[in-house]
């Protein structure tokens, strides 16, 4: 057992709690409202006041959220807690839920 | 549609493994407005589907499985609010300090139903609750944190006025004592706090700057128990102050007790590694009363609280090493009780209470008194518990080696505890834990010693020597698992000396039964033991890695094979002379004369 954390948050202080908000406004011209990015944004910095480590992703391509989870994936301790937060596009896809990050309007 | 859009289930599937909580907040039913939507969904299909999800996550949707958010709900509420409902209901509860989730989000969903006219409906999936206390911080977002437990405490605003001015001067000393990393300024400036007409406000500071002071001498030089006694004294009468009955000291309790136990296990730790200034430093600590502190914190909020519970078993284990009569002084006051309860309280995880509570009840039972007492009130069917429950679910290595790390001590003991880890499946949830968590290092050492210990002679457990003749039940009692997770156990950590010496003790222990030997030469074990030493560097520091390899190797005339053999004279020409090892030089020349025989 190590020492007890560096701050009275104790020992649990060395396990990060990590978060990413993803906030999609904009499909190919055709954007939502009012902005699925304020609401990602009020998150992540919600989040972040209360010592989350937090990813903020606004209008980003499908690459760029495929690395952030990544990223957070490998960052992420064992036994730390992780968040995502998601605002814009759902879909179903043979029976799965998906986010969508990228499309073009019909 | 899904080179450009994430998978919900990929999120739970790359992030639950190592979270010991996973949440997913999706605001993204809304009317389909892209051309591959609405060709994907089925006609009648809209919004997200109900899903279920792995265990320790939890899925939030902004409204119900087939339905969409209602534009006006999107919009905000009268005032304009710039987010969404959904959005604004989850802020308003979920990050309350000390708010477990699933409570929040019950109330948050009644704000949205509310907010929405009953339109939109949070819905959630949750598989938290199956595994963590309702009352642990595991659940909460936020942990307990300082400045959120102040909501029934009144003062009018004259006295208001008297606390802020008190406090700004308090405050300012105390900025000044941490500048000059004055642990003396700090602990005066805390006991004066105490009495003083701001101490609700300026004790729980107090408490951190003087823990962050001792923080930061550790890292740098380390001082004596002198200095340390004032600041012992002071916090033991912070910790009182946070059980005071006024409403003034109940107002940020929690606050209070967690620093002052967080500083107190810093303060202790300035004792640094060596036996002497430790000691001084335990006996300043004892005798100002740390020891009933600590328990005092654990009775009045271990439960509520898995950062106070932490510390407090922090405080505890630090109390206790090497040290007799701390161990006898907490033994009396129900401290093994306490400590059983917190480990059993935030058993689930690898969280921070769960983890020293096991640690400083491994420090406790290298004493003789607090062993048996352990051992009657079921420390080992405990910590076998959390063994077996880290291997079901395939995470949680860190309490899972610290439990392997108790029931290590308790086995090399002599007496009945060893006895009775064998009857509980020590030797079996050792065996599991080694089999779930393969690439855990320091998991693998713990639970190697735990398999070794078993099925050594019952009478020098310490020394793990191998059973023989009737004393070989233990290694009877093992089964093939056991071979098979010894013999991965050796492949996988081939940078870890001790990794490999414990493994090659352990199998010499399990081979002594004829099944699991030729379950090991089935497996392979032996060539891959030859490979192993062909490979080595050996220094003198590796010479009882080698000492256990080689003497497997010989036993099962594995020299024969050429690179051995050449392995084994290097190993002689480095260690004939007695600079390194006798054991290996007697080993490998054993195995060489195997070889000549047998050739």
């Amino acid at each position: 057992m190590g020492a007890a954390g560096s701050t009275p948050g104790g020992a649990s202080a060395h396990l990060i709690s990590r978060a990413l908000c993803i906030g999609v406004n904009d499909y190919n011209g055709v954007s939502l409202s009012p902005a699925p990015a304020q609401d990602a944004r009020a998150v992540a910095e919600a989040l972040g006041s209360c010592g989350w480590d937090v990813c903020l992703l606004l209008q980003p391509s499908a690459a760029d959220v495929n690395r952030a989870l990544s990223n957070l994936e490998n960052a992420l301790q064992t036994g730390a807690k992780a968040l995502v937060f998601f605002a814009g596009h759902g879909g179903v896809l043979n029976g799965d839920n998906y986010f969508i990050i990228e499309g073009a309007c019909a | 549609m899904r080179s450009k859009a994430l998978s919900v289930n990929e999120v739970f599937a790359k992030l639950s493994a190592k979270a010991s909580m996973c949440c997913v907040w999706a605001d993204a039913a809304r009317e389909p407005a892209l051309a591959y939507e609405r060709s994907a969904s089925t006609a009648h299909q809209k919004g997200l589907l109900a899903q279920n999800v792995p265990s320790n996550c939890l899925l939030a949707l902004s409204c119900a499985p087939g339905c969409l958010a209602p534009s006006s709900a999107r919009a905000g509420g009268a005032d304009g609010e710039a987010t969404g409902a959904f959005a604004r209901a989850l802020l308003a509860h979920a990050l309350q300090p000390g708010q477990p989730l699933p409570a929040a989000l019950a109330q948050a969903h009644d704000q949205l139903a509310q907010e929405t006219n009953g339109r939109q409906t949070l819905w959630v999936c949750n598989t938290l609750s199956s595994t963590a206390s309702a009352q642990s911080d595991a659940l909460c977002l936020v942990p307990l944190a300082p400045a959120g437990d102040g909501a029934q405490f009144y003062q009018s605003p004259e006295d208001a006025a008297l606390e802020a001015a008190a406090a700004k001067d308090a405050m300012s000393a105390l900025d000044a004592a941490e500048r000059a990393a004055s642990l003396p300024a700090a602990a005066a400036l805390l006991a004066a706090a105490v009495d003083g007409p701001a101490s609700r406000v300026v004790l729980p500071r107090a408490c951190l700057v003087l823990g962050r002071i001792a923080a930061a001498m550790a890292a740098t030089s380390g001082r004596t128990s002198a200095e340390a006694t004032a600041g012992f004294r002071a916090l033991v009468a912070a910790c009182r102050a946070s059980q005071g009955t006024t409403a003034g000291a109940r107002t940020g309790a929690l606050e209070l007790c967690l620093n002052a136990t967080w500083a107190m296990s810093h303060l202790l730790a300035l004792g640094g590694s060596t036996s002497s200034t430790r000691q001084r430093q335990q006996e300043a600590a004892v005798a100002a009363g740390c020891c009933e502190s600590a328990l005092a914190a654990l009775r009045a909020h271990g439960a509520a609280s898995a950062s106070i519970s932490a510390c407090a078993c922090r405080v505890v284990e630090l109390l206790c090493v090497d040290s007799a009569g701390s161990c006898a002084r907490v033994r009396d006051q129900g401290c093994i009780e306490l400590l059983l309860s917190t480990a059993a309280h935030h058993r689930d995880g690898d969280g921070p209470a769960c983890l020293a509570s096991l640690a400083a009840l491994a420090v406790l039972c290298r004493d003789v008194e607090c062993r048996r007492r352990a051992v009657a009130l079921g420390v080992i069917a405990q910590a076998v518990g959390c063994c077996s429950s880290a291997c079901l679910c395939g995470r949680h290595a860190l309490s899972a080696c610290e439990a392997l790390r108790l029931l290590r001590v308790l086995c090399q003991c002599p007496g009945a505890a060893r006895a009775a880890a064998l009857h509980a499946g020590a030797l079996a949830a050792a065996v599991a834990c080694l089999t779930a968590h393969p690439q855990e290092p320091q998991l693998a050492e713990q639970a190697l010693w735990v398999v070794c210990l078993l099925t050594s002679q019952p009478s020098s457990p310490q020394s793990g020597d191998p059973p023989t003749g009737a004393t070989a039940t233990a290694a009877q009692g093992a089964d093939v698992a056991a071979v098979q997770a010894v013999a991965a156990a050796l492949r996988s950590h081939t940078a870890t000396a001790a990794v490999q010496a414990l493994a090659c003790r352990a199998m010499r222990n399990l081979t002594a039964d004829s099944r699991n030997e030729a379950a090991a030469t089935q497996l392979g074990f032996f060539e891959g033991l030859v490979e192993s030493v062909t490979h080595q560097r050996a220094g003198a520091e590796q010479a009882r890695s080698m000492d256990a390899r080689l003497e497997v190797a010989a036993r099962r005339g594995a020299a024969r094979e050429g690179g051995a053999e050449e392995a084994l004279k290097a190993a002689l020409a480095r260690h004939g002379d007695g600079a390194g090892s006798r054991f290996v030089a007697a080993a490998a020349a054993l195995a060489l004369e195997e070889s000549s025989i047998r050739a």
